[in-house]
């Protein structure tokens, strides 16, 4: 975890994500993400959960305006950029991938991938200059030199993150996205790249936006973390507070279905199960989005949508039925 | 009931796999052996690669080509299976033992309506007529939670969701009663709170039918969740095996230690600093020639590079492939004689 001071890098407002839908006449939209406000501090992790489809992908990709806003506002370091010119800004905000296998180039070598974003903000004097910082770049993720000739098929998949993570670094960021970095890695190979993420940041002072579904990688690489479902934002609160004391009938369900390595704790555990699925963006549920699987679903949750209220110090949630 | 628990529904033997490919050959299972009996449950853990899946595929002789079984033996209910031909094969395969696949968006046939496909194998292996058919899919879809079982029979795949599709996958699973269950990483595609709901299913469902059922997964909180007995698998080997108790609570591999430590607990309080295990996995083509995981190992001593270890018995049924718990027995017996002379 980094030291954070009170200045927000980031800050969003009202932000919207719709995806026009089209079938014959009619036109509709899924909202992937609706009306999300939150905050980054700088040099802090904010964690980001939530089921696939609940548009936390969407959202990181949205604040980077890799896809452009439907609504709403983007602040960075206090300017506004949700119209803003991206390409100066890609320097400072960079992302890293899910999926390590998809997101490099198999016809690139390795220098090339990690030289590009070089390349692109000609942040380099001379050849030499430009293989000195791609061979430095390849040390910090723990690479070597030798692998710069290579091509991506040739790496197994942590090395191959570690390539993708060279390639956020290049640029010198101060911002960076990671899209559940570690979800397609063994459990082995998640811890050296989670151990790296944090090495990084106290070395450089990054502020990091971490997605992922697992609860408890978030938990441990985060400062605070935000709950998303169905395009809300339900919860946002540190994260060890989130773990003792969740305030959201959903992040309560979410915390009690992850399977814990411990079987003493784990048959002695009350577990419980929600009924059903994730209902489809395409056609939201009324009122509160988690109603139609919400054990303490009233009248009220089906009429009116709960906005984000604080419930003690910097302890967001959104529900009807929570006790003050 | 005595009698039964006592005999053994599944018995594996030295069991080897190797891919014979341009590159050469690929030991992907190297000699495992295991036991497992009705009503158990068994967990497989090991890293992509390890050779967890191969290891079931060989039990229902679906290994892909170039694959091929290539020593040892697989007895299921007292009946060697390991080299029968196609045709027993058929009619083996989805009546004795069941099996569910990782992908449930990929492993139905998209041109087929489900109740279709269940009822495909309930022709094949059952006499029910048409209306009895139709009964038993009904029934099986109540059995694993699905509404409204008659409209539900009737639709295609993609109007299911992942977690109801895992549901049917079960359903055909289950549609012969088998009497062993392989399950091969059934919940990874899913999130968690329907991984949460299908865990509770099977569990619910060893209880009711007592058949054994073998369980794939890389998640070691899926495991403590449902298993009685685990085998950890690295390389091809079966590198450390007991019961649920003994794997969490009393590991003697370090490569168990490595994976259990190598995960942030939920409960932690302060702020830990995960511990991976360093190093990337072995090439298969070229294993080492000792222990396949000294390499990576923290406690490795010379003997791990040269001589691969064989299965120390810990205690009855908890065995470790290491020279470690060797090497402390040891040390432990030269101590007492130097005491006693």
């Amino acid at each position: 975890m980094g030291s954070q001071n009170n200045e927000n890098l980031i800050e969003i407002k009202n932000l919207k994500k719709y995806f026009p839908i089209k079938s014959g006449f009619k036109t509709s939209n899924v909202k992937a993400v609706d009306d999300v406000s939150l905050f980054i501090k700088k040099g802090e992790t904010l964690g980001l959960v939530g089921e696939s489809g609940c548009g936390k992908t969407t959202l990181g990709r949205t604040i980077l305006r890799l896809h452009e806003p439907s609504g709403g506002q983007i602040l960075y370091n206090g300017t506004d950029i949700t119209k803003a010119n991206m390409h100066p800004l890609r320097r400072k905000m960079q992302i890293i991938f899910q999926d390590p296998y998809a997101s490099l180039d198999p016809r690139m070598t390795v220098g090339d991938i990690v030289g590009e974003p070089l390349d692109i903000h000609k942040m380099f004097q001379n050849k030499k200059d430009r293989q000195e910082k791609i061979y430095s770049l390849l040390e910090t993720v723990g690479l070597n030199r030798e692998h710069a000739n290579r091509f991506p098929h040739e790496f197994s998949g942590g090395q191959r993150q570690r390539i993708g993570i060279a390639r956020a670094l290049a640029v010198e960021p101060e911002f960076i996205v990671c899209d559940e970095p570690v979800s397609a890695l063994d459990v082995s190979i998640q811890a050296q790249i989670v151990n790296m993420l944090e090495d990084l940041q106290a070395e450089k002072g990054f502020t990091y936006l971490f997605i992922a579904h697992d609860l408890s990688i978030v938990k441990h690489i985060s400062n605070r973390i935000g709950v998303m479902y169905l395009g809300h934002l339900v919860e946002l609160t540190e994260s060890k507070e989130l773990y003792r004391n969740p305030l959201h009938p959903y992040t309560q369900t979410l915390l009690s279905a992850i399977p814990i390595a411990d079987p003493k704790t784990s048959r002695s555990k009350n577990r419980i199960v929600l009924e059903g699925d994730i209902p489809s963006p395409l056609n939201p549920p009324s009122g509160c989005p988690f109603r139609t699987r919400c054990p303490h679903a009233t009248e009220r949750c089906a009429q009116e949508r709960p906005e984000l209220k604080e419930y003690g110090s910097g302890h967001f949630a959104a529900c009807h039925n929570i006790k003050q | 009931m005595a009698e039964n628990k006592s005999k053994n529904l599944l018995e594996v033997k030295d069991l080897e796999v190797s891919f014979f490919t341009y590159a050469g050959e690929v030991k992907a299972v190297r000699s495992i052996s295991y036991e497992l009996k009705p009503g158990e449950v068994m967990g497989i853990v090991g890293e992509s690669g390890s050779g967890k899946s191969v290891s079931s595929y060989a039990l229902m002789g679906i290994i892909p080509e170039p694959g091929k079984v290539i020593g040892g033996n697989i007895i299921f209910d007292g009946k060697d299976i390991t080299n029968l031909s196609e045709k027993e094969r058929l009619k083996m395969r989805g009546k004795d033992i069941g099996m569910i696949f990782q992908d449930p968006m990929t492993s139905l046939n998209p041109v087929f309506t489900v109740g279709n496909q269940i009822n495909e194998s309930l022709k094949k292996h059952t006499n029910l007529n048409k209306e009895e058919r139709t009964a038993r899919i009904i029934e099986l879809f109540r059995l694993v939670g699905i509404n409204q079982p008659e409209k539900r029979m009737n639709q295609y795949p993609h109007e299911f969701s992942g977690g109801m599709r895992q549901r049917v996958m079960i359903a055909m699973a289950l549609a012969c009663n088998p009497k062993l269950l392989i399950a091969d990483e059934p919940t990874t595609a899913l999130d968690v709170t329907i991984q949460a709901q299908i865990v509770e299913l099977l569990k619910e469902l060893k209880t009711k039918i007592n058949m054994g059922i073998i369980f794939i997964t890389h998640d070691l909180g899926v495991i403590a969740d449902i298993c009685d007995k685990v085998a950890v698998m690295y390389a091809g080997n079966i590198i450390e095996t007991g019961s649920i108790d003994e794997i969490f609570y009393e590991p003697k591999h370090p490569y168990t230690w490595g994976l259990l430590r190598s995960m942030p607990k939920l409960n932690a309080e302060e702020h830990e600093r995960l511990v991976p295990i360093e190093g990337n996995p072995v090439d298969l083509i070229n294993p080492p020639k000792g222990c396949a995981f000294a390499p990576r190992c923290k406690h490795c001593m010379k003997i791990c590079l040269e001589k691969k270890p064989p299965a120390y018995n810990i205690s009855s049924g908890h065995d470790a492939l290491c020279w470690l718990p060797i090497k402390d027995e040891y040390e432990k017996e030269v101590k007492n004689n130097g005491k006693s002379e």
